[in-house]
């Protein structure tokens, strides 16, 4: 059997996770980003052909192309119930990691604002978070990755409370830890593709990648104390940065950057109005 | 030894949450928020206060009312065209006959030469012209009622009594006495029962397995309806009777909230009978309950449950695919 895995920073652990349930299958995985540019440039022929005659695709978005495999869609996993300050800014180049856009809303916020370095990193404390409504998101967001994964016939519901007794089951918003993301695809793949329940040892490789923290009071629900500090990913030789080198690069980053308006940080007026 | 009351918020406290406020101030707020994503499909089912959420929601852009029947000109205004569910049990016969689990022995009966139904006597109030009519609205109704439970995200219920009248032949329990809505109700058929605390939180956990089984993620939300009983058939006086009524729906939706996490409870009717109102929140009939009593419940709604109109997060964030640079982008090619 063929098995082709398109999807976003998922597509490790589901590619290696599938390859642990059928060690006999021929598994590969691509990004979505390149996926779509295999198609449109034709550079990678191989890649053409092993979707064209795939048995089943696993995708976050099956209907780029056509295909007679068997296609299980699974939703791209996004849950910002404990990272409510993450955003991605769209053109300015991440300060943890520069191939990303991932900044922090208040250092956005106060840096359009003319407020000092020192001011913002000061605005990192609960009383803030709270007034920003940064600490009433959590059950909105279950319930929106609830149903984003319900309307797919995926149901997560019971998965959520096995997570959360985990502890932070995140790295960043959009990553979250292999421990999830394998469950997901167990659930998602359930009858379509047979499998029994090995010992699975799925490799975490988004531990490697920026962890974002959880702010304190975000996570008291869930028995995570929470802190202020950023881990950059492997690739930067997991540097740890407190709040006042966080928010000094980042103002760095807003300075010489492209320009960017008060429109492009969603809940521009919530935080601002809450500082 | 330190107070242990030191650490408790100025919610905990009467004079700083209720004396020292000013009344439509009063915000009764769940410990936690619990805000509902745009978009999400609310059901709304109970006793005839319930109709009142479903009208302001109806409009909310932030939400959307799920309505899988037409509401009609003159009729209560609820999901489906149930009419007023007053007690759990009737709700959980309602889906359980739905979902085919039950058949009721006895639900039609004659008036003036028509057919009423007498699971919802108000639906065609002058009845059916024949039997297979009224079976046959039934029956789109029941496929509604299954639209309705499999489809919302979340499912307010508002319980309003403990009395209710029941089937002698297979415990049905009728939203009016049969014998109201029928001339030709055989009065030895049905019985008068004032349900127990116990039976309540029973029937209000098998309302959760029901939803267990056909919508696992919904969510449901308790109210209890403030409005007073018109009319009690136990021998107490109706102030006294009603007291017991709400106390014990009230009582039983805390015990079953704390069983089950897929349920909340919200406050409406401490909101409309609480002191600080000093009676303004009724009519002068001291029952039905003003559009400010609505006004208010409504307001401490939206505070605990609906998001907020201002949002923080973009929808845009559901397309972004990170770039970084550790991560793997392909595997096997």
């Amino acid at each position: 059997m063929r098995a082709l895995i398109v999807s976003n920073c998922a597509t490790s652990a589901y590619t290696e996770t599938l390859r642990q349930l059928h060690p006999q299958w021929d598994v590969r995985g691509v990004n979505i980003n390149l996926a779509q540019q295999w198609f449109e440039s034709s550079e990678k022929p191989e890649f053409i052909a092993f979707h064209d005659n795939a048995d089943f695709l696993i995708s976050i978005a099956p209907e780029i192309r056509r295909t007679d495999a068997k296609v299980i869609k699974i939703p791209g996993f996004f849950f910002r119930g404990l990272h409510p300050d993450s955003f991605h800014l769209s053109g300015t180049p991440s300060v943890l990691d520069p191939g990303g856009n991932l900044q922090s809303r208040i250092s956005a916020v106060a840096y359009l604002l003319g407020k000092s370095e020192e001011e913002t990193a000061s605005y990192f404390n609960e009383a803030v978070f709270k007034r920003a409504g940064y600490l009433d998101v959590y059950q909105s967001e279950k319930m929106r990755t609830i149903k984003v994964f319900a309307d797919n016939d995926i149901r997560v519901d019971d998965l959520f409370e096995k997570w959360e007794r985990s502890g932070n089951f995140l790295h960043q918003y959009n990553h979250p830890k292999v421990h999830v993301l394998v469950d997901v695809f167990l659930r998602a793949i359930n009858e379509a593709i047979p499998h029994s329940h090995p010992g699975l040892t799925v490799r975490d490789e988004l531990a490697d990648s920026t962890i974002w923290p959880v702010y304190p009071g975000i996570g008291r629900n869930l028995g995570i104390e929470g802190n202020l500090e950023w881990r950059r990913s492997v690739s930067f030789n997991f540097e740890r940065l407190s709040v006042s080198e966080f928010v000094s690069r980042s103002f760095a980053q807003f300075r010489t950057g492209p320009r960017f308006e008060k429109t492009s940080v969603p809940g521009f007026e919530i935080v601002a109005d809450n500082l | 030894m330190t107070n242990p009351y030191r650490k408790k918020q100025k919610a905990q406290f009467w004079k700083h949450a209720v004396t020292n406020l000013d009344p439509q101030s009063i915000t009764p707020m769940r410990p936690q928020r619990y805000q509902f994503p745009a978009g999400t499909r609310i059901a709304t089912a109970g006793s005839c206060f319930a109709q009142n959420m479903a009208k302001r929601l109806r409009d909310d852009q932030r939400v959307c009312m799920l309505f899988a029947e037409e509401v009609q000109e003159g009729l209560p205004c609820y999901s489906a065209q149930y009419g007023n569910i007053y007690t759990p049990r009737q709700l959980v016969q309602l889906i359980e006959e739905a979902f085919e689990r039950r058949t009721p022995a006895d639900a039609v009966a004659p008036r003036n030469g028509r057919y009423i139904d007498l699971l919802r006597p108000e639906y065609e109030k002058n009845g059916f012209s024949n039997e297979a009519a009224l079976r046959e609205a039934r029956n789109t109704h029941l496929a509604a009622v299954r639209d309705v439970i499999q489809n919302c995200d979340v499912f307010v219920f508002t319980l309003g009594l403990t009395e209710c009248w029941r089937s002698k032949i297979d415990g049905t329990v009728y939203p009016l006495s049969p014998s109201v809505v029928s001339d030709d109700a055989d009065n030895e058929k049905y019985e008068f029962y004032n349900l127990t605390y116990q039976e309540i939180v029973d029937d209000i956990g098998r309302l959760v397995d029901l939803f267990r089984e056909f919508n696992a993620p919904a969510h449901i939300i308790l109210t209890v309806s403030p409005v007073p009983l018109i009319a009690t058939y136990t021998d107490e006086h109706v102030l006294v009777a009603t007291c017991s009524s709400k106390s014990i729906l009230r009582a039983a939706c805390s015990a079953a909230e704390s069983t089950h996490s897929s349920l909340l409870y919200f406050p409406a009717y401490e909101i409309v009978t609480g002191p600080f109102s000093k009676g303004s929140y009724f009519k002068d009939d001291l029952r039905s309950v003003t559009p400010q009593a609505i006004d208010h419940v409504m307001r401490v709604f939206e505070a605990n449950f609906l998001p907020d109109k201002r949002m923080l997060f973009s929808e845009g964030d559901a397309a972004v695919i990170c770039d970084e640079e550790s991560i793997t982008k392909s595997i096997g090619f």
